[in-house]
Formats: C-alpha cells, structure tokens, sequence
C-alpha cells in the first residue's frame, strides 16, 4: 500500500493544480514540464517558476518532441539545481536521464521525479500531419477507458517499462479508468510524501498498479512479441541489415535525437571516419565499385555497440527518421538481447553500474572457448 | 549559336547516358564514373570502374537521398581523386564548388555531366509511394532556376549537359560546354551536330516561368517569417534533431558552432534565469541556431532542399533559407556555385563595400 492524494480533476488539470501549489508553497523553485508555445501551440520543455505560467503546462500531452532526460543532461551537465525542482518525465525520459547521470551528463541533485505510469505517445509525424484536437480527443477517451491508444509509437506499444522504476510521485494514467474524472498521486518516497502535504484532498493508503495496469502489461508484452518475431523474419544476417539499412540518408537524426548518444564528437564524425581518396580507389579496383559516403551499417553497428546497453526504447530515432526505417524497434531487439545477458535494465536504478564498465572476473563463461 | 551533339535514347536517357559512360570507361578517358546507382530500395553514388554496374545506373534518380557534393566531399576532401567523370544534377555540382571553396573537396580531376533536371521528389512522399515519384516534386525543385546550364547564371564548372528538355523523343543531345567537354565527345566519337537552338529555347522559356513563380512562392515565404514573431510560429516546432544541418552540403564543420559547451549553463545559472522570466522555454533559444546557421551558410547556399527533406515536423526550412540566401547572395552580387574564379563574399576584403550600411 502506498499513500495517496486524489484530487476529482482530469489527470492533467489535477497534474497541474498540483505543480501549480510546489510553485506556490514554495515547495520547489521550478518545474519542468511540457508547454505550449503561446503563437503556434507547438508542444516542447519549459522550466517554469511562475506558479500563473502553469496554464500553458500540458503534462501528460502524448507527443515527445525531444526525450526531456536529455533536456534535463542540458540544464544540469555543467552544474546541478540548487534549489528543489520538480520534473514531469515519462518512464523512458527518467530512465534516460538515469543513464546520462551515470555518465556525469547531469546531476539528480535537488530533482524530484513525478512520473506516470505511462500510456505512450503519438509518433511526431502523426502529431504534425493528422487533427491534433481530434487525436487528443481520441487518445483520452480510450485511455480513460483503461485501454491502448492506436497509432502510438511502436515502442511504445510494445514498452514493458511504462510503471515509473524510481520516482518520487507517480500518476497511474494506463490501465487506470476514470482518469478523465480523477487524478491519483501516488507518494513513492519520503520526498514525494513531504510534497503532498497541505495539498487539498484527503491523503489515503491505495496500490499504485492494478489490474488494469496488469491487462496493459500483458497486451504490451504480446504486441513485443509480435513486433521482434516479425523483425527478425527482415533482419536476417548482413543481407537482411543491408536491405533494412538501404534507404538509410545517413543525416544521423537517430543520433542527434537519441538521449543516450551523448558525445560532442562522435567516432562516426571523427577524422577516423574520413578516407583517403586512395582508400576508396584501393577499394574500387578490388570490388569494382564503391559507394559513397561508405559506412552505413557500420554506423548503425556502431552506434548500437555503444548505446545497446543503456538504450530505454524511447522511440526518438524512429520519429526522426526521414526514410522511415524502424530504427527503434531494431535497437530494441539488440538493446534488449545484450540487456538480458548482463540483467540490466538502463536507468532502472542509478545505483547500478554500467555493465561494461564494470569488471567482473567470472562473468560472460559461455562466450569463451 | 551552340550545337549538340545527338544520341539515340530509344530506351530513355538513362541509358543512353550510361552507354556512354561505358564506352568512356573502355575508352580509357575517364579512371572511374561517380554515379547514382539503384541498391535494394535505395539509390546511392557509386564509383565505379565496372561496365556490369553501370547497367544498374540511375542518372537522374526519382530522389535525393545524399547531395552529390557531399559525395565529392567524402571522396576528395583528403587530396584530388584520379580522373573521374561525375554526374549530377546541377545543384548538386554548385554545392562541390561551394565545398572547394571551403577547401572540401578537390575537383582538379573531376569532369561533370549534367542532365537537364526535372527535379526530385520529397523522400517521405516517394518512399510512402514509389509511383508519386515525379508526380510531386520538392517545393525548391519546382521554383528552381537553375534546372540546366541556362541563363546569365549558369554554373561555369559543367563539362558536359545532356539536354532532353526540347528535344526530340527518343534522343539526347549532348552540348560541350568546356575545352575538355569538347574533346570527351570527339574521342567518344560522337560526331552528328545539329544545332540546339530549340534546346536554348526551351530552357529559356522554362527558366524565365520558373523566376516569375519563384518570386511568387518566396512572397509567400517572406510574408511567412516576417519579423520576430513570424519565425518564432514557423520555427517553434523544431525539435532540435538537427538534421538539417546534418543533410546540408554546405555545413561542413566537424563540430558546429552551436553544440559547443559555452551555450551551456550550470543549473543554479538557469534556475536563476528562470526565477527572472517566469519561464523559460526550450524554443527561446531555437531560432538562434537556425538563424547562426544561416548566417553562416547562406551566401553558399545552392537552394537543394535536402533541409526540407530531412526535417521531420516539416517545417519549410529550404525554402526560408533560399529566400534569405537569394538576398544576401544577391547584396554581394555572388551566385553560389556559378564559378569557381569568385571568392566567397566573406572571405574577401574591399574597402569600398557595403556603404550603404554604414553610420551616416
């Protein structure tokens, strides 16, 4: 049983209400939450700090324009909060902020987490091209029902880790019913019970998950199922990477907008990357032809040798990309294979050390001769 | 008055092109052909030396996936290849001498071949439905002035253009357009002239269609982004992916000028910031990357549209930046790519320019 507060109130109009009295108990300095832009209503992060701001907060609005972990990695990398900030993450954006402070991309110092347990977002290529209000309309209505939205991201579809793993409030939203009428938040933490004191509403003792975040569970596990069988059926061998990959522009979108590639420079930019006009002419007499720029797949390798561990499924890549190709779905299958041999889960908790590196003297038997 | 030398194309001007690209193979005139070629669902430059691959040749590929100067860009920008024929579309030969301006590619050995360009089709659109290929263009490509080496500005570094556009069906000519292009054809043995009057005329025609209907959309543009808060609406749904850095043949810099550490703050610094504003948005500081962008490219910018390709909310950045390059291009009195003689505006000094902005 965990403590509870519920206010009668949309999901997201007691959402703000209650970012709205941290701001003005002074409980915290700030918040950073999801807000319209006042001419277009494009949707992006904004750290908040005037409580009457908190009109234009849209919480839990199922898009992601950019992962906010990575958001967060920019306001903290150079230097933590100094003051109480509380931050509305999705499950997938806390872990990725997990990620990057294990590797000193940020600092959780005097951050308070609110997350939800999360019914996932629409891709941004649907958020841009179909009737935002009509979406919206439709993405309420069914979540309200305890059910899946259509349409949403395939990672998000398929996501096993929409219960928040380490915050310090949680919103159930996904398998919840009601939410149009009521708003729950759940206290994980001494931190997160502290907040919801003098807030208006009777505190009382309630599970967090329920069935229907059990139902939710398992329809999302099945949907994985489906999603990673009819993927390996395409991504067979080389020849199969090498089709899937053959549209590729090679912009590196699936790089600038993944939370976790956080390297200023990255190897596949680097002088490393660069040949000689010899190398490529040493290659055209070999094989007849050579294709420029080269490197495609092992780009996409690469990249997943160095982000596969740590990668939360968020789905930034997928949106992103202008050819379409199903990079998300195809990190989740590497990240969850290699997350499974060292039983990681990335940004589960930030105590947990990266695996590789790490050194373990008895570890990884069954790959040596 | 110009002539044209005429091939049959009975099977399109793909392959005649690339007939004849092999016959400069075993001619030994050119080492290698740097060239679109089909790969699964993709079209990629190859370079080649192999007569086989070349069968798989697309001259003018129904998109653009990769902007040919970048190509030229990854195969020179450590020294001169040896000598190889190019063909690309004419953007894509102004973006290579914008690159060796900026000391990015070396194109001592490169011979270009260009085809009259009917444009390129957005790669969402074609790759949603390869048969929309040609039917829906890219909004720059059907405003583009520069389509053929037509006009006052045409780009000086053509060797060769194949003209289709007012030609007969069922033929190509090609017209020589350097000393060297000259003596390609005659040793390819290409010696049926006929006089390409109608060819000039055509492009002509096209071209003069073309700046009243780029005057005409770019209005429509300029009205779009005027002043603070028009390009604050246009530009609040970036999402920061960059790709249109990414994609551009011009941004060429290792590490860009806005991912560098001194924008970042400390946390304290920008709770700070925040307690004075009341908010602070990620989109407050959007527009100074795109707007730094363009200043930093603008007067190279070829108008390609590989910008507005690979923007994934869609926002017409190509043509914004095309507006503002035409302006500022137009202020120096500089056509990117036309020529490699002309030194980039900013890397000369005059001392009686730009009066006109000065303290009165």
């Amino acid at each position: 049983m965990t403590k509870m507060l519920k206010i009668d109130k949309t999901v997201s109009d007691g959402t703000r209400d209650f970012l709205r009295f941290l701001l003005e108990s002074k409980k915290v300095q700030s918040v950073a939450v999801l807000t319209r832009e006042g001419t277009s209503g494009e949707v992006g992060c904004s750290l908040i700090s005037n409580p009457e701001k908190m009109a234009e907060a849209v919480p839990f609005c199922p898009v992601m324009p950019y992962n906010a972990g990575e958001y967060l990695s920019s306001l903290t990398s150079k230097g933590p909060f100094d003051g109480p900030v509380a931050v509305v993450l999705r499950p997938c954006e806390q872990r990725a902020f997990v990620e990057l402070v294990k590797r000193q991309q940020g600092s959780l110092d005097n951050i308070i987490i609110i997350s939800s347990i999360c019914p996932g977002v629409y891709p941004l290529k649907t958020f841009v091209h179909e009737n935002e209000d009509k979406l919206l309309k439709d993405y309420w209505s069914v979540v309200a029902d305890g059910k899946l939205p259509e349409g949403i991201r395939d990672t998000c579809s398929c996501c096993e880790n929409f219960v928040p793993a380490e915050a310090d409030i949680v919103i159930p939203i996904a398998g919840e019913k009601d939410t149009g009428k009521g708003c729950k938040l759940f206290a994980k933490t001494e931190k997160g019970a502290e907040l919801l004191k003098e807030m208006d509403g009777k505190i009382q003792e309630s599970e967090l998950e329920t069935k229907g975040t059990e139902a939710i569970r398992q329809l999302r596990q099945k949907n994985e199922e489906k999603m990673l069988a009819n993927l390996e059926k395409k991504l067979s061998g080389l020849d199969g990477l090498v089709e899937m990959f053959s549209t590729c522009i090679g912009c590196h979108g699936c790089r600038s907008v993944c939370p976790i590639c956080y390297c200023r420079l990255c190897e596949f930019d680097s002088s490393r990357s660069e040949y000689e006009v010899q190398k490529y002419e040493s290659e055209l007499y070999k094989k007849g032809g050579v294709r420029i720029p080269p490197g495609t797949i092992a780009f996409q390798i690469g990249r997943m040798i160095h982000i596969g561990l740590s990668c939360v499924s968020c789905g930034m890549c997928s949106d992103v990309c202008p050819a379409d190709i199903p990079v998300a779905n195809i990190f989740r299958k590497v990240g969850k294979a290699v997350q499974d041999v060292f039983e990681y889960i990335p940004g589960k908790d930030p105590e947990d050390s990266i695996p590789v590196t790490t050194f373990e003297e008895d570890e990884l038997r069954s790959v040596e001769d | 008055m110009k002539e044209g030398h005429v091939i049959k194309a009975t099977e399109g001007t793909s392959k005649a092109i690339a007939e004849l690209l092999k016959s400069s193979l075993e001619k030994k005139i050119f080492e290698a052909i740097l060239v679109p070629i089909r790969t699964n669902e993709g079209y990629n430059y190859v370079l080649t030396n192999n007569t086989d691959l070349l069968d798989k040749a697309e001259i003018m590929p129904p998109v653009m996936p990769v902007q040919g100067g970048k190509v030229l860009q990854a195969l020179t920008r450590h020294g001169k290849s040896r000598r190889i024929a190019a063909v690309m579309r004419m953007c894509e030969i102004r973006a290579a001498i914008e690159l060796s301006k900026l000391e990015q590619t070396d194109l001592e050995n490169v011979f270009f071949i260009s085809v009259d360009c009917t444009g390129v089709t957005p790669l969402s659109d074609y790759l949603e439905n390869p048969s929309s290929a040609g039917k829906k263009l890219r909004p720059l490509c059907e405003i583009c002035t520069s389509f053929s080496v037509v006009g006052d500005d045409r780009v000086q570094a053509v060797d060769m253009q194949a003209g289709t556009m007012g030609v007969d069906k069922g033929q190509v000519w090609l017209i020589p357009m350097s000393a060297d292009g000259e003596s390609v054809l005659e040793k390819l043995g290409i010696d049926k002239k006929k006089d390409a009057g109608n060819w000039i005329k055509e492009t002509e025609k096209l071209q003069k269609q073309r700046i009243a209907a780029r005057e005409k959309a770019l209005t429509e543009t300029k009205k779009m982004v005027k002043g603070l808060n028009g390009l604050v609406k246009v530009f609040s749904r970036c999402i920061e992916c960059h790709n249109c850095r990414s994609v551009c043949p011009i941004c060429y810099c290792r590490l860009c000028f806005s991912d560098k550490d001194t924008f970042r703050e400390t946390g304290a610094e920008y709770l700070d910031r925040v307690q004075a504003q009341g908010v602070m948005k990620c989109t407050d500081e959007l527009l100074q990357f795109h707007l730094g962008r363009m200043s930093h490219m603008c007067l190279s910018c070829v108008s390609c549209g590989m910008c507005e390709d690979a923007c994934p909310v869609d926002i017409p950045v190509g043509q914004i930046f095309s507006a503002v390059a035409e302006k500022t291009q137009a202020i120096f009195d500089y056509v990117a790519g036309k020529s490699s003689d002309e030194k980039q505006p900013l890397r000369t000094f005059e001392l009686d320019e730009l009066t006109e902005v000065e303290d009165k």
